[in-house]
């Protein structure tokens, strides 16, 4: 299959996925907006007074850009722990790619946050959201949560077909995710210890972090700073597909 | 090639149990089927394929489609491979015959541009002109079928693969439009194109398929003219 016909397939496949989970609802896509959202008011509602989260410039964007990108990371990693095993017909009785399988979970959930990042955009104008020429950066940050979430999906899909306890290990794990990922604190307030180590080390803190600067304070992001964001994301994606291309040949046969 | 079937309940055993498996054998039970194949098939050829239940008969044509790696040995394929081990295999029921014709053609290895211009064919193949904007899921399974086998046609049609794989193919479809899909296969030049048909169908096959190989658990029984296996096949 030639690189073009791959995109072609990847296209109308993510298509076909797309249009048919939104068969039958009223609301369709603007489910994905509404469901940050509301969390978003939760969030906002619960924390705005709790310490210094309230002294947060803009908290509730800055809990909406956090949210998002974590969303994105869960949902589609979520989407692949139990897919290839859900997916047997399709693999086994055609020669499509396992990685344009795993590739087109990612994308699915990568046009739901396209839109959800135009809605920061759209509310930021509106709330007095500082953009400045740092928001030429966030395309490379879109691009570092991408090649997180397929490093992810590529190790969970290329384990998960003989680990089937892996997708509720991976759904526990993203629920602990969820608090030692600055969604809705910055990293400064936890202070130093453990805690903060663990948060550092965890590339979606960067990933958001910078995100940031980009969409809402308009701060300067140096290159280092983006190549530390990003190295966390390549490295996951590098294990990703080392797990996948070492077990790849032996999935038909375990599914 | 050794094929694993798992044992019922895997994912109950313990978590250790569960890492042991990755590195499979001892935990696993498995059939070796196909022990002992060497075949070669010339360009031009149309293949049956027969055996009996469990005699790895689809497991041959997922080995060629390099879905499965052989234990041992090696296959090569001079060409692409379109495989059609089971139709619809990759639809979107709940999507519209107009949006599955480009979807199911997209795997067959269409491009768009193809599948537009063979659009009003495939159609008209599948007598599906009317129910265009119909879901896929409103369709009987007849009708289904016919849908999935008028784009395999068309992608034979216009030389999308060099080898073509059909596992069971005309399951389902009525006496009509079995004898159109038989007149197209027997119509079609077969130029490059190989094509190998695993089916219990014998009379399809006799006139489909000049040639044909006969497969059990240990590999390639016989083989040679259609109707010289299928005697002998029968008289087994």
């Amino acid at each position: 299959m030639n690189w073009r016909h791959f995109l072609y397939v990847l296209y109308q496949t993510t298509r076909a996925s797309y249009l048919a989970e939104e068969k039958n609802s009223s609301l369709g896509i603007i489910w994905h907006l509404l469901n940050p959202l509301f969390m978003t008011a939760v969030l906002f509602m619960v924390f705005r007074n709790v310490g210094r989260l309230g002294e947060i410039e803009n908290f509730q964007l800055y809990i909406l850009i956090g949210l998002i990108h974590y969303n994105f990371f869960i949902n589609s990693s979520q989407r692949s722990a139990g897919y290839f095993v859900n997916s047997r017909p399709l693999i086994l009785n055609t020669t499509v790619p396992l990685e344009l399988l795993v590739i087109r979970q990612v994308c699915i959930e990568s046009v739901t946050l396209f839109i959800e990042v135009m809605l920061v955009l759209l509310l930021g104008i509106f709330m007095g959201a500082t953009l400045t020429s740092s928001l030429l950066v966030y395309p490379f940050i879109f691009i570092g949560v991408l090649a997180m979430s397929l490093g992810a999906s590529l190790f969970l899909c290329g384990l998960a077909v003989f680990m089937a306890d892996l997708n509720y290990i991976w759904r526990i794990f993203c629920r602990l995710l969820f608090f030692l990922t600055p969604v809705f604190y910055s990293a400064e307030i936890v202070g130093d210890g453990i805690t903060r180590s663990l948060l550092e080390f965890n590339p979606l803190t960067r990933l958001i972090t910078t995100a940031r600067e980009a969409l809402l304070y308009g701060g300067p992001i140096t290159a280092t700073d983006l190549a530390l964001a990003l190295v966390g994301p390549m490295l996951i994606l590098l294990l990703g597909l080392l797990v996948f291309k070492t077990n790849r040949t032996r999935i038909p046969d375990y599914i | 090639m050794e094929k694993g079937f798992l044992k019922a309940g895997r994912s109950r055993l313990p978590f250790y149990r569960q890492l042991l498996n990755m590195h499979g054998n001892r935990h696993r039970p498995t059939v070796n089927v196909l022990k002992d194949v060497n075949l070669e098939i010339p360009d031009g050829s149309r293949v049956a394929i027969i055996g009996p239940n469990g005699a790895g008969k689809t497991t041959l044509l997922r080995l060629i489609a390099g879905i499965y790696k052989p234990t041992n040995g090696n296959i090569n394929v001079d060409g692409r491979v379109c495989c059609f081990l089971s139709p619809g295999a990759g639809a979107a029921p709940t999507l519209p015959v107009l949006d599955n014709i480009y979807l199911y053609g997209a795997l067959a290895g269409m491009s768009h541009r193809e599948t537009t211009a063979s659009m009003s064919r495939i159609l008209e193949f599948s007598s599906l002109t009317e129910q265009k904007y119909s879901w896929v899921e409103h369709l009987s399974f007849g009708m289904q079928q016919r849908l999935f086998m008028a784009i395999q046609l068309e992608t034979m049609r216009i030389n999308r693969a060099e080898v073509f794989l059909f596992d069971e193919f005309l399951m389902g479809v009525d006496k009509p439009f079995r004898s159109r899909v038989v007149n197209a296969l027997t119509e079609f030049p077969s130029g490059r194109q190989i094509v190998l048909h695993a089916s219990h169908d014998h009379e399809l096959l006799l006139r489909t398929c000049p040639t044909a190989l006969c497969v059990d658990e240990l590999g390639i029984k016989y083989s040679g003219p259609t109707a010289q296996v299928l005697e002998q096949y029968t008289n087994d």
